[in-house]
């Protein structure tokens, strides 16, 4: 231990290392892992999941809806494992983008975001209307009158204005908030769910498979993208690295108590709904379970659901847009974004600026829907391909870059590259699947989706090239001359910018 | 499996020799002091990469050990200074600690070590019998602390004004006492019921390297201040104990 020791007595400082890191201005190692699950979860919104989209897996899948669940549970859980490969390594604002960029190069890297960036929109816009109508709706019920026409927009706009205040005012504040949200929403579902199964007497026959009848992988596979939709968001939670403490081993960690988590409310709630033998929605606005609930005598509960439902929904727009705030610091920061986007607030440690950005541009996608089409029903089907295309597209490119980043730093092992390409393997055909069976009302969003990444993507290439900062792609919060050894006692160390890094390195 | 009985020591001994094996990595790693890869280590310890791989990343995980920015290689991280008691048990401690002691020895208060590096404060050494109340409001707002005053003191006023949310009168202010006195003290800011006097730590050249802080309660403080001549001999002790920094830009930024 001669090394070691003489090391540790003399805690030189390392060459090569800057006294900044690249993610200065943000609160650096200050939020635990809690923050990051509920970040992830709420980016989930399993209530809303459960409550609003399940009939849609039995429609698909059949008999075979919960089989189908839980193969999406296993690839889930895959995905969290080959995301974790980087995890473990890199911690980043920029999440899957950040990744494929260090894995497969800035050009993948660049569709890959974009990717990603459709997706936390597509699903903020959408749940901020889904979430305004809900309390539009909510105060229409309390005050026993038709609510007036601009009330809807109003909410919006006030939604929009309390997102952004939320993600200014600090990461934690966010996260708590998020998290109380959905452990009532989690609370909710799950009680709901087991009134439902003991009306029915826990008949649980309909989870089993139908073998009688023929083997229809194509449901399966159906039944599988269907479910997938289910976990879009997990992910959001690795964005929020350089801001963890210890990153490497909690964002991982919480990752996959995500999944899991997620997953077994899903089975949970799938299995009441199957066993009660929902019938098929009258409206987009009814709830099945909640009809079940009422016929096993939970009546009166419709306010309160529909309540925790706009606030789990309030919720998952304020953790897309956290995500897409700190995509787009991570870009920003690379010079790939204008420099507003990188710009923090010294007060708070957050990038305010790109904050209220970012709000008003997810606050006016919904607002325009409605000056456009005068009505709040419709824009799912746009915002919605957009979520899942560009979702499941920036992992799948995470499922490739997963092994091939790991060839290019020395640490290739064979079982992670095999999780990665079953797993990449699995949403690329989910993917196909999605686009190949796509109805004519989901058609034009796909193709907006298209056209509008494309463009992102030709425009990020084109800026790359002229600035010349292709080398610049997958910064991440790379160590500091303070987080090693030579950082300490006595050395030249830390930017007053990180408090979080200071106080833990010291002891 | 492994059947019951030996199961015991089949989950116990690999374990031991986890620990072994990661201070075997540790060694490596602190015998290259520009990084090492994995399969380096692998190679030079007969050791098969995936092993290698599983312990330096929990090592990376729990910070002992950095990935170089290049992510190819590793470095010691500063929590591998918790490891000095298991490679060096009877080795002297440092210097610095040595003044310390000594100084919570005769003064019976809890006394604080913090260096200022890059106009920000890195508590080096906290009185673990008596911490901090909020080490991180200490941090976040150097006005709030006895610490923090003094390096807000020294500091331009541009960027003693970045620094805290303390007005620029407050700032004249602490920066005038600490010129009379040429120390510092707080009373009841950071947590109601404490207080706090610190004297500034300079090379020999008259920079501000760091601060000595003790801690006492609000009713204590007056007396307590006939420790400042104590505090300064530390201080003093301490300029010359530290290593003074390799480069200027920390003494560079706190120059007067």
């Amino acid at each position: 231990m001669r090394a070691l020791e003489r090391a540790i007595a003399e805690r030189q400082p390392i060459a090569g290392l800057e006294t900044t890191s690249p993610v200065h201005g943000l609160r650096r190692r200050t939020i635990g892992g809690w923050d990051v699950t509920g970040q992830s979860v709420a980016a989930v919104a399993p209530a809303g999941v459960v409550l609003v989209n399940p009939l849609a897996l039995g429609e698909r899948a059949g008999s075979f809806a919960f089989v189908s669940l839980l193969v999406t549970l296993g690839i889930a859980v895959l995905l969290a494992l080959t995301i974790s490969v980087f995890a473990r390594r890199i911690a980043s604002t920029g999440s899957l983008y950040t990744f494929v960029a260090r894995g497969l190069g800035p050009v993948a890297g660049i569709v890959a975001g974009v990717a990603l960036a459709l997706g936390y929109g597509g699903i903020a816009a959408s749940t901020l209307m889904n979430a305004s109508r809900r309390s539009v709706s909510l105060i229409g019920h309390a005050t026993g009158a038709e609510p007036p026409g601009w009330l809807l927009p109003a909410v919006i706009v006030g939604f929009g204005v309390i997102i952004t205040t939320v993600i200014a005012c600090g990461l934690r504040l966010s996260t708590r908030v998020m998290l109380v949200i959905e452990i009532l929403a989690v609370a909710m579902i799950l009680t709901v769910s087991i009134v439902v199964l003991n009306s029915t007497g826990w008949n649980l026959a309909d989870l089993v498979p139908d073998l009688s009848a023929p083997f229809d992988p194509g449901a399966v596979l159906a039944g599988v993208g269907v479910a997938l939709v289910a976990f879009i968001g997990f992910e959001s939670g690795t964005g929020l690295g350089p801001e963890t403490r210890r990153p490497l081993a909690t964002i991982p960690r919480a990752l996959l108590w995500t999944v899991l988590g997620v997953g077994v409310v899903y089975l949970i709630g799938a299995a009441a709904q199957l066993s009660g033998d929902a019938a098929p929605s009258a409206g987009p606005m009814d709830l099945p379970l909640v009809s079940l609930a009422a016929d096993a005598g939970l009546s009166g509960l419709g306010p309160l659901i529909d309540l925790i439902i706009a606030l789990s929904f309030l919720a998952c727009a304020l953790a897309s847009t956290t995500a897409l705030v700190r995509l787009a610091f991570a870009m920003s920061r690379e010079q790939l974004l204008p420099a507003a986007f990188g710009r923090t607030w010294k007060r708070f440690g957050t990038p305010a600026l790109g904050a209220a950005i970012i709000a008003a541009g997810v606050t006016a996608v919904p607002c325009v829907w409605i000056a456009a089409t005068g009505a709040g029903e419709g824009l799912r089907s746009y915002t919605s391909p957009a979520a899942v295309c560009g979702y499941i597209a920036a992992s799948v490119l995470l499922c490739i870059a997963a092994p091939v980043f790991l060839v290019r730093i020395g640490e290739f092992t064979w079982r992670s590259a095999l999780f990665a390409l079953i797993c990449a393997g699995a949403l690329a055909s989910a993917l196909a699947h999605y686009v190949v069976t796509a109805n004519e009302s989901l058609a034009p969003g796909l193709v907006l989706a298209v056209v509008l990444g494309t463009i992102a993507v030709v425009a990020c290439l084109f800026r790359m090239r002229r600035l010349g900062i292709a080398d610049r792609l997958g910064l991440y919060d790379s160590p500091v001359a303070s987080d090693s050894i030579g950082g300490l006692p006595g050395r030249p160390a830390h930017p007053a910018a990180e408090p979080g890094a200071q106080a833990d390195a010291s002891r | 499996m492994p059947s019951r009985d030996p199961g015991a020591e089949a989950v116990a001994a690999p374990r031991a020799n986890n620990i072994a094996l990661a201070l075997e990595i540790l060694e490596q790693v602190a015998r290259h002091r520009t990084g090492v890869t994995a399969n380096d280590i692998s190679r030079t310890l007969d050791v098969p990469r995936a092993t290698v791989y599983r312990i330096v990343n929990s090592l990376v995980q729990d910070e002992f050990l950095l990935r170089r920015p290049d992510l190819k290689g590793f470095i010691l991280g500063a929590r591998v200074v918790e490891l000095a008691h298991l490679v060096a048990p009877t080795s002297a401690t440092a210097g610095y600690e040595q003044v310390l002691e000594s100084l919570r020895r005769e003064t019976g208060q809890a006394i604080h070590f913090a260096r200022f590096a890059d106009a920000g404060i890195v508590l080096v050494d906290e009185d673990r019998r008596s911490p901090i109340s909020d080490p991180h409001g200490l941090i976040r707002d150097p006005a709030r602390s006895a610490i923090g005053r003094l390096l807000l003191a020294e500091v331009p006023a541009a960027t003693a004004t970045a620094m805290s949310s303390a007005s620029l009168d407050d700032l004249a202010e602490i920066a005038e006492a600490a010129r009379v006195l040429d120390y510092t003290q707080q009373i009841g800011l950071l947590s109601p019921d404490r207080a706090c006097f610190a004297v500034p730590v300079r090379s020999p050249a008259g920079a501000l390297l760091g601060a000595l802080a003790l801690a006492t309660s609000v009713s204590r403080i007056s007396t307590a201040a006939r420790h400042v001549g104590l505090l300064r001999q530390a201080a003093a002790a301490l300029a010359e104990a530290l290593p003074l920094p390799v480069h200027s830009r920390a003494t560079g930024a706190a120059a007067p």
